[in-house]
């Protein structure tokens, strides 16, 4: 069984119930707008408004877009102020110059299909749910759901960015060992929900982040050439610039495990929850892609992933443990133990540390540090 | 007579247990090691603790405790005590909020950093946040505990709007309070530290919203601060809430914070010593650096890898670690260095070239720790004070110039698990680029991790002066020169001035190369006094071109003379600039003679 909270970033209105069942689209309130009011300060002159407005008290506006244009220098100079939010525009002073806006709520949705199992008051919302969950080692973005979706053709491939075509919009992408910076901005592109990958570039993953932050809905148009007007009047399922991003293995370029590869590829079309903690996470809290169980599958034992005690950096290491190498150059590399113990391997730097002896997959057989290596939970 | 004692420190990547005597120093006996059981599915230090005794107990061959959690001593084990802390990432956050930032904020920040807990967010009235942004940044952040300053207890009526302006900020952030991340029902505790005159209305504010402690003003006067009882009551809420905390509950002892006891360690020693102390710690989630400068204490935690903290923070660039490499490397690969320490940072460097990676990023780490040590170690901003004749012309604002100097540290400690399996010399070489070392610095090591038990050790023992730096390893003694005032000061083709070193009647003199590391073997115990004559305009601590002698005491890594210019730089061009890092790493004695010829030649390995 799987716990998932579900939080507002504020307060909100909670629209569920305890014993509710959802799905993923199931709306579990709206993020509370009382507050959130923002200010934008226009030129005025002895008390009047130099700015031209060009829209109204109680206007719609999207974030970037233009409300007032001041003119200098004789119509040389022009300048544009813009929006910040998507939201309401609740009045325009136009003897001081501030207009002040206020944001859209925000609404939650579950991305989780279950039952709600405790709602704290205007707070959070936590659902239960049957699946199975793999642990990733790092995560990027905003939890998100979406159909899996495999374009690698195996866990150590390098996929190909000309390959995320358009049938991956909305969709979680398993692209391999790496995703680099093109594979980020071509899933931007055709609108996928998540990408899954074995490893990854640090820097790109960060500066991406930040460039999606920052990114509003008209740049996008203007990116990438989206067919969609803008400038409508805001609609729930419309498309913000996002997206989330787990990493399995680590940083570099890593196979994805076999065990988590052959998962994924056997739910391709089935619904899962990308679940990251973001940088507001207690410590600690790994990301975890979650594929909840199928309507109307049956029950069944331990299934493959399940959360227990015995479990990656503090799982029991003993001869035949199935490992994975975390650190050191052979990353990335999994086997099983040959010999545990207390052996002590003095490195080439003359540091000694306890070490395990690994058969590795690719039949070759080494001597590790133990703090090198992470256990790999069975399924 | 010797006391024995167990000690476990629950790290955030590591947890140890020590057996340590405690007399006239604190000898270590035996030690422990086990990760760390805190997130991960499995959120219960006392697994960690006890897999860390059950292998001091295999080591040192006798039962220490009996059983399972709940600590209870052995009657055959001999102790006398068991201490507990903690220093787990986040163990206990708080948020602070003041009325402006650079005065009773700050000031609350630092009543907080030296109470062992860790800053989240620090909130003010000139923040140049929206009120909304700031309740979502507080609501966002699991936090422990919300500590309120702002205004002076002084009566005039000048001063009386900070105390209402207090009143505001607190106004606003109450309807932003999240819930305790300990006990869901309740809110975190506020403790107000602000000012007197305001104490009614900030207790009908939070009354039946959260729990509210009332200690006196961190700010009395703008003029000075008063931190101890803040710094106390941060100290108590901690014990409490890991008392009542599930991750620690099962240890059934009372846990302090290791930076309230690694701060009283350190400033003991100080008081006692007449002399400052900087203590820089690289663990494995936060940079730690406590300074004692002037009788003046301050901690700061560097939040690199943003577990803890909001907004913006100092980050580890690949760029910049590139340049400290002394063989080629790719970005991606360096970038891939930094994300597995981030993520894995237990992990160990295989070979000499994933080790140089692993000092660069510890080197990057203590830099930025110290700079934002320096930030928030500094004079009182906010007095006031009187223009003098001579600032008719012009005015210097007196307040937030950093207090601390290297050329004043003459002890700086270095901490943290990336000591394990180093190398006195490989400590110093990047303890004096980390630090930008000046003057004459004693350089101590403290890979067991025994200071925040010298802290706790002051509840029941009188630490006699001296004993807290005596307890650690000495690898050496440092000499620099100080940055020069002016231009010109370094000729990077010309030698410095000469040194010579006496100890036991012998002698040992050479010229001060500019630009290189040279080292005089001094052993561990040995004293000796060192004569410095430095060319015109080559500072060493007692002016420009004078000369400086000073009693210097000896370590592993012997008296080392770092004659490289401050502030380091590199050339710009990659063949010289590798060259001349392997040059130091060859100086320093810092790995084999064919590793350097290798990397000479461009080859990694």
């Amino acid at each position: 069984m799987i716990r998932k909270v579900r939080r507002f970033p504020l307060s909100g209105e909670v629209a569920v119930h305890e014993g509710d069942l959802v799905k993923p689209d199931t709306l579990l309130g709206y993020e509370s707008a009382e507050e959130k009011l923002h200010l934008i300060k226009l030129d005025v002159s002895d008390q009047k408004l130099v700015s031209v407005v060009v829209r109204q008290q109680g206007d719609t506006v999207k974030k970037g877009e233009t409300i007032a244009l001041n003119t200098y220098a004789m119509g040389l100079g022009l300048t544009e102020y813009c929006t910040p939010v998507d939201g309401t525009i609740v009045s325009i002073d136009t003897m001081t110059g501030l207009v002040q806006i206020r944001e859209h709520p925000a609404p939650l949705k579950a991305l989780l299909p279950g039952r709600v199992v405790s709602v704290s008051s205007s707070e959070s919302i936590v659902i239960e749910t049957r699946g199975a969950y793999v642990e990733g080692a790092y995560g990027g973005g905003v939890p998100c759901g979406g159909m899996l979706a495999i374009v690698a053709k195996s866990p150590g491939a390098l996929t190909n960015p000309a390959e995320m075509t358009s049938r991956l919009e909305g969709k979680i992408a398993v692209i391999g060992a790496e995703c680099k910076h093109e594979h980020l901005m071509a899933a931007l592109r055709v609108r996928a929900s998540g990408v899954i990958a074995g490893g990854g570039d640090l820097e790109a993953l960060r500066s991406f982040q930040e460039f999606v932050g920052n990114l509003t809905g008209e740049e996008y148009e203007a990116r990438f050439g989206a067919a969609r007007d803008f400038r409508n009047v805001w609609e729930e399922d419309e498309y913000t610039p996002g997206l989330s991003v787990i990493l399995t293995e680590g940083f570099g370029n890593i196979a994805i495990r076999a065990g988590v590869f052959d998962l994924l590829r056997s739910r391709e079309g089935c619904y899962a929850f990308l679940d990251i903690p973001g940088k507001y996470s207690e410590y600690g809290e790994p990301p975890q892609i979650i594929i909840p169980r199928p309507e109307g599958a049956g029950d069944s034992s331990l299934e493959p992933g399940a959360p227990g005690l015995e479990q990656g950096a503090y799982c029991g290491i003993e001869s035949g443990s199935r490992v994975r190498l975390v650190g050191g150059t052979r990353l990335g590399k999994t086997g099983a133990v040959r010999k545990a113990g207390a052996a002590v391997l003095t490195l080439v730097t003359g540091q000694s540390v306890p070490a395990v002896e690994i058969l590795f997959d690719d039949g070759s057989v080494a001597t590790v540090p133990r703090s090198n290596i992470e256990a790999i939970r069975q399924s | 007579m010797a006391r024995r004692f167990l000690y476990i420190e629950c790290g955030s990547v590591k947890t140890k247990a020590l057996l340590v005597d405690a007399g006239d120093r604190v000898s270590l006996l035996a030690k422990g090691e086990a990760l760390t059981t805190a997130g991960y599915g499995l959120d219960d230090v006392s697994y960690g603790a006890q897999q860390a005794v059950r292998q001091l107990e295999e080591t040192y061959g006798r039962p220490l405790l009996l059983g399972a959690s709940p600590l209870r001593i052995h009657p055959d084990s001999g102790l006398e005590g068991i201490f507990v802390t903690s220093s787990v990432a986040g163990a206990t956050l708080a948020a602070v909020a003041g009325v402006f930032r650079d005065i009773s904020a700050e000031s609350a920040q630092r009543a907080v950093l030296l109470g062992g807990a860790c800053v989240s967010d620090v909130f003010a009235i000139n923040d140049d946040r929206l009120p909304h942004e700031k309740r979502v940044a507080l609501r966002q952040r699991p936090i422990d505990m919300l500590i309120l300053a702002g205004g002076v207890d002084d009566f005039s009526s000048l001063d009386r709007a900070a105390g209402r302006q207090a009143v505001t900020v607190a106004r606003l952030l109450c309807s932003g309070l999240p819930r305790s991340r300990v006990v869901e029902t309740e809110r975190p505790t506020v403790v107000y530290a602000g000012s007197v005159l305001v104490r009614d209305e900030i207790r009908e504010l939070f009354s039946g919203v959260a729990p509210l402690e009332i200690t006196e003003n961190v700010r009395p006067k703008l003029e000075n601060e008063n931190l101890e009882p803040a710094r106390t009551a941060v100290r108590d809420l901690f014990r409490s809430l890991l008392a009542k905390s599930p991750r620690y509950r099962s240890l059934g002892h009372a846990v302090d914070p290791a930076g309230y006891a690694t701060a009283r360690a350190i400033e003991e020693a100080s008081r006692r010593l007449d002399e400052n102390i900087l203590y820089v710690d690289v663990g494995g989630a936060f940079t730690s650096v406590y300074s004692v400068i002037g009788g003046v204490a301050n901690r700061t935690v560097t939040d690199l890898w943003g577990l803890v903290s909001n907004g913006t923070r100092a980050r580890i660039n690949s760029g910049r670690l590139l340049r400290w490499l002394p063989f080629p490397a790719r970005e991606a690969d360096v970038s891939t260095a930094i994300g597995t320490r981030m993520i894995r940072p237990q992990t160990v460097p295989e070979t000499w070239d994933e080790l140089a990676v692993r000092l660069a990023i510890v080197r990057e780490e203590a830099r930025l720790g110290l700079q934002e040590h320096m930030g928030l170690a500094v004079l009182l901003r906010g007095v006031q004070r009187r223009r003098q004749i001579h600032e008719i012309f012009g005015y210097e604002t007196v307040g937030g110039q950093t207090i601390v100097n290297l050329s004043r540290c003459h002890n700086i400690i270095l901490g943290g698990g990336w000591l394990e399996g180093r190398t006195p010399n490989q400590v110093m070489l990047v303890a004096t680029e980390a630090l930008e070392t000046a003057g004459t610095n004693r350089i101590y090591a403290d890979s067991s991790g025994i200071l925040p038990l010298c802290g706790e050790l002051l509840q029941v023992s009188e630490i006699t002066p001296g004993t807290v730096l005596d307890s650690l390893e000495l690898l050496g003694t440092c000499v620099s020169p100080l940055e020069p005032k002016s231009q010109g000061g370094f000729r990077l083709t010309s030698s410095l001035g000469s040194a010579l070193l006496e100890s036991r009647g012998k002698r040992q003199t050479c010229r001060l190369q500019a630009g290189r590391i040279q080292r005089f073997p001094l052993g561990a115990g040995e004293t000796a006094v060192l004569h410095l004559v430095p060319i015109r305009g080559i500072d060493f601590g007692e002016g420009p071109g004078k000369r400086v002698r000073a009693e210097v005491k000896g370590g592993p890594a012997g008296v080392v003379l770092d004659m490289r210019p401050r502030p380091l730089s590199l050339p710009s061009a990659e063949a010289r600039r590798r060259a001349r890092l392997a040059e130091w790493w060859k100086d320093m004695d810092a790995c084999p003679a064919p590793v350097v010829a290798g990397w000479e030649r461009g080859e990694n390995s």
